[in-house]
């Protein structure tokens, strides 16, 4: 019983770093092929103008996530290297769904997206 | 209600004010999510001295590019009139375009000018008593301002008719600010209380209508949004019978894609 009460921390430790370790693993997997962008879209200044906007941007093959800061102006996303946009075709995307660009900007890294729902 | 004590509640409203959605009785230069490709419709109740009235507008607009839209405005009524016999049917069918003048856009934070042109055919049946449709062709053209902040936002329409068979042209204006009772955020629950006026002019008969119109607005999620709205006459200018009571709509704007 002893040896039983010695061995289960010990799995359970071991368990627990082989989930965590794994989910790491998955996450650096995803950023590892994923570019993340950062764009200042300006004009956006209601929930149904960022409608709009994730609308228009959901329609590009390869974006699989959209999220817009609406007093910030700013929408982040993310899409797979290999298809990556340039800042002209963001930019047009940006013209044709009514709102003016502003700064682009391209990370490897997730950027630290700020939550709203709190405040 | 006095001019003076109109605009204490209205400075009130403005200080308050922190954000909004599409306004209920004012249009707005926003051409984007449902104002862009949404449907809308609402049943609105009038209740008149000597009559009531139920009108149920569809209204379906499409975008050409995010500059241009165009749209069709199909009405039912219903009139019940004291001591005669209800009529109903579909009444004068409108079509609309709108075309963006002017953008200045910045961080969280627009002001567009449009141009409004409104067609209305006489689709409606005239013969009837009380008449379902006017029997008239009416052509409005107008202008849609808006500014829109993340603190306040602020809207306005105003147009003149022009109306054949010799009827009275006029000239129509609509002022409205929104404020939210929820954080601004994407994607959110959000209710919107809004304070909008409307305005007619007749010009021939020289009517001067005034509404007040508190409303109140529920957008859930991305695709919906519910919203009411009642309007108090404040001035029936030149009006001796008749007069209307008051103004109930309820409505919803949805997205079909």
């Amino acid at each position: 019983m002893k040896k039983l009460l010695k061995t289960v921390p010990f799995f359970g430790l071991i368990f627990t770093i082989l989930l965590f370790g794994q989910h790491t693993t998955i996450n650096a997997q995803n950023n590892s092929d994923h570019v993340f962008i950062k764009m200042e879209v300006n004009g956006m200044a209601c929930p149904y103008c960022a409608y709009g906007m994730e609308k228009e941007l959901k329609k590009v093959s390869g974006i699989d996530d959209v999220k817009i800061q609406l007093k910030e102006g700013i929408v982040f996303l993310s899409i797979l290297k290999e298809k990556k946009p340039s800042k002209e075709n963001l930019s047009s995307i940006i013209t044709n769904a009514g709102f003016t660009p502003g700064e682009i900007e391209y990370s490897d890294k997730p950027y630290p997206i700020r939550d709203t729902s709190k405040e | 209600m006095s001019k003076y004590k109109l605009f204490i509640l209205l400075v009130f409203y403005i200080t308050l004010s922190n954000a909004q959605g599409p306004p209920i009785t004012t249009q707005t230069p926003v051409m984007l999510g449902l104002e862009g490709s949404g449907i809308r419709t609402f049943g609105k109740f009038i209740s008149k001295e000597n009559a009531t009235i139920y009108v149920q507008p569809i209204i379906i607009p499409y975008n050409i590019s995010s500059k241009f839209q165009i749209g069709g405005i199909f009405p039912f009524k219903f009139i019940n009139p004291k001591g005669t016999n209800a009529v109903t049917g579909f009444s004068d069918l409108a079509l609309f375009a709108k075309y963006q003048l002017y953008k200045k856009d910045g961080k969280a934070k627009t002001f567009r000018i449009l141009a409004n042109l409104k067609q209305t055919f006489p689709t409606g049946k005239s013969s009837s008593m009380p008449a379902i449709g006017l029997g008239l062709s009416q052509t409005y053209i107008g202008l849609i301002l808006g500014k829109i902040t993340s603190a306040i936002g602020i809207y306005s329409d105003f147009g003149y008719t022009i109306t054949n068979k010799g009827a009275t042209d006029n000239f129509s204006y609509n002022f409205s600010v929104g404020i939210p009772l929820l954080p601004q955020q994407y994607p959110q629950k959000q209710i919107n209380s809004f304070l909008e006026f409307n305005g007619n002019y007749l010009f021939d008969s020289r009517i001067h209508t005034l509404f007040i119109s508190p409303g109140l607005q529920f957008i859930p999620g991305r695709r919906i949004l519910f919203e009411t709205s009642l309007q108090i006459p404040v001035l029936q200018q030149n009006i001796n019978i008749n007069k209307t009571n008051y103004m109930l709509l309820i409505g919803t704007r949805f997205l079909i894609n």
